[in-house]
């Protein structure tokens, strides 16, 4: 083959092509796996997978790929299954209960790294309560997204029926039980109305206890802290079960969390208390006026704890798809992106900064329900179980109080047993308890 | 050697008048014999069976004898098999499948017999009322429970409106520890006894004529006829119906998701859901892998049993 001969150029052309784009290829754009779940009522995953299309719409060297796991369970169990096998997703919203398990398998890596960077958040705009399970060792492990907390929802219209401010709602225990024995209507030995209904649930029991004085699990960093037996815990459990048997303004039996907001809605019962990712879907759906407030406080005045997902970024997926993770958390968490998604969801705006900004600047004032749980959180803390086999010493505590709801134990049996249990599975997982 | 060997020789065997068939040698029948031409048909379903079944049998009890540590799954021996026997919910759990599997077995039994017998009459427009019965095995069980949640929602629930109607106490149903199981016994029972039934149904329809008439002619009674006549004729069928009842009820999970959750305070946890807490909710897998194990072992001397004992005395005509 001659130097002049047109083989020769056509294959100087050709390897020249090649080399071009085998170039351009190692500029593609790099593609993330995002899981998520979905945890409440209403059409989230649509709203979630427009916000990644905008994303992806405007970068071209990152990629996400949404990928919708069902809800947190069948999700971590999905995240976990994923890090044991070598293969996990590059960014997922799990619980930001989760996070001892999650170090302990050494599947996330801590972002402070990341929000001193070129690349920065303002860490300290995010509220205490939802960076308290969001930190440990010092460390921040997760960045707060759909986070939530308990409030109390209530039918303005039967406050006005019964004769009560429908503009105050009941700010204490004893203010509960007087205003829910005037918002109940019996119709012979059947009620008809009930005054207020607390689900036999441990998110909301852990409420009581805070209101009583005891958090159940430790506020600082301890993963081996479960306080289920004191004084305080077993008197917020007592409360609730006078709620049904001395007062009779509560429905005896289980009160699951899920049927709450059907009873509210068809008027069964007056006052609930529900996550505010509920608010969304009950005020479309209530035939009346919804009215929301704090929970009602007890002897140790307001109190809450606060729920929900955190981002997380996975280890072993090296640092260039880790630092392309980041730049996809930093714009979801955007003041506007994650106040739009405070709207569409009803998740608590986690920052202070998007309440200041549009487009939640105005839907806040125009839907005064909304700012509810964020001023509570002033009262809010950690939430319950942040501990060594978490999602286990829940299901155990609402077990538990499940016993108490349906008159099968007292709350000091039904309590002492769970904390037993509890420890039990503490020892297990490598804690140390002193006797 | 024969110079044109013929694949099969008929001989005549003189004293006795019978046909005798003998093969010889050739390679095409080699092959037949051997059965290797029925392996290569059955390859297909030996690959699934191997994949879904054998692989995650084997898969399941190595799992059982190790525990979570981190990352890894070490070795712990029996120690899951100890903790499942010493975990205080563990006695709930059996008690509750038990209750499903001893009373899901005699309701389909009796009840699927009965109501096929109902659905046998010889009726005009008799296709009008086997249809609600046996519409039920069309839905998916999770549309049922749904609507059942409603049923029994214990304050906006029909069930306690027709009791307040009829000046009863109300019930809590699912959320009452008494009645939450029988409760999710009886959607279960509704949605499954017209698929039991169908099978009596179609037994049913396949009894000989003849015996029923000449019986009726010799004045027998209702009850003799279905205990000396329908009960024995339909025992293969009895048979069958009670291995998949067996089998569907400790495989009922979807409704115990959509009605209680295992609740109140485990009522109505029953093995398989067990096994889905320990392995997905919390990620106990070697826990969860005991569980199934016994499990597996349980069906498996069921399935035995049944073959030696049931089958020598169902009736095959």
């Amino acid at each position: 083959m001659s130097r002049d001969s047109v083989m020769y150029k056509l294959l100087v052309i050709v390897i020249s092509i090649l080399l071009l784009t085998g170039g351009a290829s190692a500029q593609d754009p790099i593609t993330l796996q995002f899981f998520y779940p979905v945890g409440v009522a209403g059409p989230l995953a649509q709203a979630i997978d427009s916000y990644v299309a905008e994303f992806n719409a405007t970068h071209d060297d990152i990629q996400v790929e949404p990928i919708f796991t069902g809800n947190y369970t069948e999700n971590m169990a999905r995240a976990q299954a994923a890090i044991m096998s070598g293969q996990p997703p590059d960014v997922a919203i799990l619980l930001s209960t989760d996070l001892y398990t999650l170090v302990d398998m050494e599947g996330v890596i801590p972002l402070d790294d990341y929000i001193n960077s070129d690349e920065p958040l303002d860490i300290d705009d995010f509220f205490d309560a939802f960076m308290s399970n969001s930190t440990s060792a010092g460390q921040v492990w997760g960045i707060p997204w759909q986070r939530s907390t308990p409030i109390l929802y209530y039918n303005k219209d039967a406050f006005i029926e019964v004769g009560l401010d429908p503009e105050t709602p009941p700010a204490t225990w004893d203010e509960l039980v007087e205003f829910g024995k005037q918002l109940v209507v019996r119709d012979g030995d059947k009620v008809t109305r009930w005054g207020f209904e607390a689900a036999a649930q441990f998110w909301t029991y852990a409420n009581f206890a805070i209101q009583a004085g005891q958090h159940l699990g430790s506020l600082g960093d301890d993963p081996c802290a479960v306080y289920l037996d004191t004084p305080e815990a077993i008197e917020a459990l007592t409360f609730l079960r006078s709620l049904q048997v001395e007062h009779e303004i509560m429905p005896d039996g289980d009160l699951p969390w899920r049927t709450l907001p059907a009873d509210f809605i068809a008027g069964a019962t007056a006052m609930i208390i529900h996550s505010t990712g509920s608010l969304s879907s009950l005020l479309a759906d209530v035939p009346f006026d919804l009215g929301t407030g704090f929970l009602p406080g007890g002897s140790a005045g307001y109190g809450a704890n606060v729920g929900g997902g955190n981002f997380y970024i996975m280890a072993d997926i090296g640092e260039e798809r880790q630092d392309a993770a980041w730049t996809f958390i930093n714009w979801m968490v955007r003041p506007e992106q994650i106040g739009q998604w405070g709207i569409d969801s009803g998740y608590v705006a986690p920052r202070a900064a998007a309440w200041e900004t549009e487009p939640l600047k105005s839907y806040a004032a125009e839907v005064p329900q909304a700012s509810t749980a964020r001023f509570q959180l002033e009262y809010a803390v950690k939430e319950f179980p942040a501990t060594i086999a978490g999602p286990e010493i829940a299901q155990i505590t609402q077990q538990a109080v499940q016993a108490v709801y349906t008159g099968q134990l007292t709350p000091e049996e039904a309590l002492l047993s769970a904390q037993e249990r509890s420890n039990e599975l503490l020892v297990r997982g490598g804690c140390e308890l002193d006797d | 050697m024969k110079s044109a060997p013929t694949q099969f020789d008929v001989k005549q065997s003189q004293g006795e008048g019978r046909v005798q068939v003998t093969r010889s040698f050739t390679l095409q029948s080699a092959v037949q014999n051997s059965g290797a031409v029925a392996y290569v048909f059955l390859l297909p379903s030996l690959v699934f069976l191997a994949v879904f079944t054998l692989w995650p049998i084997v898969s399941v009890i190595w799992s059982s004898f190790r525990t979570r540590q981190g990352r890894e799954q070490v070795f712990v021996a029996l120690q899951n098999y100890e903790r499942l026997f010493t975990d205080p919910i563990i006695q709930q759990v059996l008690k509750n499948t038990l209750f499903y599997v001893t009373a899901g077995v005699g309701f389909a039994v009796i009840g699927g017999l009965l109501l096929a017998l109902l659905l046998n009459q010889g009726l005009r427009n008799i296709g009008f009322f086997r249809f609600p019965f046996l519409a039920t095995i069309a839905l998916p069980m999770v549309s049922v429970a749904s609507i059942w949640l409603f049923l029994y929602s214990p304050r906006v629930g029909l069930f306690n409106e027709i009791l307040a109607g009829l000046g009863l106490p109300l019930s809590n149903w699912l959320n009452g520890r008494e009645l939450a199981l029988p409760a999710l016994f009886v959607v279960y029972l509704w949605k499954q006894l017209g698929y039991f039934a169908l099978f009596y149904l179609a037994a049913l329809q396949a009894l000989p004529v003849d015996v029923l008439e000449a019986a009726k002619l010799d004045g027998i009674t209702l009850w003799q006829q279905l205990r000396f006549i329908i009960w024995p004729l339909v025992s293969p069928t009895t048979y069958f119906v009670s291995t998949i009842s067996v089998l569907g009820a400790l495989q009922q999970i979807d409704h115990v998701f959509v009605l209680t959750t295992g609740g109140p305070n485990n009522a109505t946890n029953m093995s398989l859901f067990y096994v889905y807490e320990q392995g997905f909710k919390y990620f106990n897998i070697g826990t969860a892998s005991a569980m199934t194990v016994i499990l597996l072992a349980v069906l498996m001397t069921m399935a035995i049993l049944q073959f030696v004992y049931l089958e020598r005395r169902v009736h095959y005509d």
